[in-house]
Formats: C-alpha cells, structure tokens, sequence
C-alpha cells in the first residue's frame, strides 16, 4: 500500500514551510517514528517523523523548496 | 513547574549541548536555562556556513563558531549578551508560536523601565532597533525555544568576519537578514543595573518564590561532554551539514584569466569546472574533486604544488 506524505501544519497559523532536508534518501527504508524531513518556517526547525514504516518511493521536492500545508511531499509503499 | 538551569561555562560549544542533551533526555519537566558565552559567530541549522562567515578570518580572531540545531540567521554573541532557553512541553493544536515564551520576557523587559515591544515574528525591538533574537527546534512532543538578550555587546566587534566572500554562491540555504541593533544597557531608567543584576531580574520573574534549580549530576556532564565532542566541536557539523551549493568565480590568479565553478555537497567538492587558457586544468580539477571545501586544508593542499600556491585563496 502507498501513503502519500504530507507537509503538516505545525501551528495555528502555518501556511507553507521550507522543507530544509531530508534525513532520508528515495529507496531507502522508513521505520515509524524515524525522523524523515526537517522543516523550517519562521526560524523553526520542526523534525517531522514517518507515521508508516516501508520505503521512502519518491520524493517530490529538495531541501530549500517551499510548500504549502497539506500538499503531498512525498510517498512511502508501505510494508 | 519550571526548573532553572544555571549554565557557568561560557563556551558556546558547550552550551548548545546541553541544551541538546536537556530538549532530548529530561522530558518530565519544563525548563529555563541562562547561559553566556564568550565571542563567538552562531549560524542557523540550515545555513551555509561559506556564504554566511568569512571563513579565512576566522582563527585570526581568535572566535569560536558553530551551528546551532534551531533556524534562522547568523548571529555574534560575547559575554556581554545574555541567552535564555525554555524547552517545554508542543502541542501542535494550540501553539502559538513564539508569544507565549515572548510575552513574559517582554513584560519584565517593560517593568525595569525598557520599551521593548515584539517585532516581525520573533524579535524584541526598542523602536526599530533589535534586543533581542530568537529561534525554535521542535522535536516529537517537545519545543526548544531560544533567544539572545543584547545587554551591553560590542556590537562591532565580529563585522569583519560576517563580512561576505569575494566569489558568487548560490544555494537554497537559509539566509540572514541584517537587523540594526542596540543594547539594553542603553535604555535603562536604573543605571545601576550590571549584567549580573540584569540577569537576576529575568529569572526571579520566572519563580514566584525559590528558584527551583536542576545541578546536572556527573552521569549528565558525562553525556553532555560527548555531544559537545561528537557533534558542536566538528567539521562535519560545523562546515559540512551545510546545504549543497554552488560557487562561482571569475577572477584573475597570478596573471592567469581563471573560471572556477564548484558545486559543494555534504561539504566535499562533488564537481570542479575550471577554465583557463593558461593554466592546466585537468591537473587541478582532479586535485580538487573530492576534496573537503575547507580553507585551511585546501590552503595546504595547493602550497605543495608550483605556481599553484595561495590558489585556495582564490576558491573562498
């Protein structure tokens, strides 16, 4: 099963983040809890961690890009 | 309740550790943490250390410098700025952000007299001049907030090596927005008031009564000591966990028409273009490629080489 990964909203008033880096790369392996990508905004850095455990499948955006909330980051086929 | 970490050590390394060590281990309480440090250049998490910091400066000076694991710019500190650190309890459904750790410093900023009032998101400001700088690291169910108090800074101490490089960079890096600032000291009604007096201030208005004080036991020192190691007095933190970016330059060495582009990973030279109608290349490119991007070694690398000599200087 694929879950795609979202950027969350990490308070009351967030609309986009950076996405600052990922700690993990396409093809490598997630386990729940693990920390996936970092997010800064507003001089926040929020690590994010994976709620599924699998393989990070693709990635849609690169350390330095800005997204808004709920737009789909990246996708993990989970186990 | 909050507990209060009196940090006596002033070097930056080690205090971001402890920091670090509190934001991941003692999860049970809420803390406050004051703490100085001596002179010395902190950048953003997120930041390119060689697009931030005239990184030939700095042994010059005599400075420390180092990453921190919160965003934003780059700032200087000296003993003459007081840190302060709370690192509490996240809920991502109610929180505001930085007001509610802004607010009460604000407050008692206003009772000794000081009108500090919050600017942009995260500044405290004495009309349009800033007092204070602040940052956030959010971690599982915890927040780390932190921030700087200009009491009496030699504000003009560290320009030289804020002052940027010569050659172009270009990366998706963090970067730091200039602030005109100006010190507290300036702005009080008591003029009696030291650092020390100033700092007993901000922490008695955190405790009611007595100040509830944490000593970190020797287990705790033990662990802290290794992180300062492992990770704030590293290369590979320091330098190295800067975004990938790329450098441009187009410049005259020793006679030579030299263009250089250098993309820079992981803080390894990942890919060297050099062109030059007068200089061998290849020869240089393969000498470079691989490389770690540091001043001081590359400095060392090319002195070995004829004609290629203070050609480091060239590449920052």
């Amino acid at each position: 099963m694929k879950k795609n990964i979202c950027m969350p909203k990490l308070s009351e008033k967030m609309e986009s983040g950076i996405l600052a880096a990922w700690n993990k790369e396409v093809g490598e392996k997630v386990e729940n809890g693990e920390v996936l990508f970092e997010i800064e905004t507003e001089k926040v850095v929020s690590e994010v961690e994976s709620q599924e455990s699998g393989m990070l499948e693709a990635v849609y955006f690169e350390a330095g890009d800005e997204i808004k909330v709920d737009e789909i980051i990246a996708v993990i086929s989970c186990d | 309740m909050m507990k209060y970490v009196n940090s006596k050590n002033n070097s930056v390394h080690y205090n971001l550790a402890v920091e670090e060590y509190i934001f991941n281990n003692m999860m049970d309480d809420d803390f406050l943490l004051l703490w100085v440090n001596d002179p010395c250049i902190v950048i953003g998490k997120h930041q390119n250390i060689f697009e931030e910091v005239n990184c030939k400066e700095i042994p010059k000076n005599g400075v420390t410098v180092t990453r921190r694991h919160s965003g934003g710019g780059t700032v200087f500190h000296d003993n003459g700025n007081l840190n302060f650190t709370f690192i509490t309890d996240y809920h991502p459904d109610r929180f505001s952000g930085y007001d509610e750790f802004l607010s009460p410093i604000i407050k008692i900023l206003n009772e000794m007299g000081i009108a500090a009032e919050k600017s942009k998101v995260c500044d405290i400001a004495i009309g349009d001049k800033k007092i204070s700088g602040n940052a956030q690291s959010i971690k599982k169910n915890r927040v780390l907030h932190h921030g700087t108090l200009l009491f009496d800074s030699d504000l003009d101490a560290l320009r030289a090596i804020l002052k940027p490089a010569e050659g172009e960079f270009k990366s998706k890096a963090v970067k730091s927005v200039r602030s005109s600032v100006t010190n507290i000291v300036d702005h009080l009604g008591d003029k009696k008031l030291d650092f020390d007096g100033f700092r007993d201030r901000i922490l008695n208005s955190f405790f009611e009564n007595e100040i509830d004080e944490v000593k970190l036991l020797e287990a705790d020192i033990k662990q802290i000591r290794e992180l300062e190691k492992t990770k704030y007095i590293t290369w590979e933190w320091i330098y190295g966990f800067s975004p990938t970016f790329t450098y441009k330059k187009q410049s005259d060495f020793k006679g030579h028409q030299v263009d250089v582009v250098l993309i820079v990973e992981k803080g390894k030279i990942k890919e060297c273009k050099l062109k030059s109608k007068t200089l061998s290349v290849e020869k240089i490119e393969s000498l470079l490629l691989g490389h770690r991007y540091d001043y001081f070694a590359l400095s060392d690398l090319c002195s070995e080489i004829k004609d290629l000599e203070n050609f480091a200087d060239y590449l920052f």
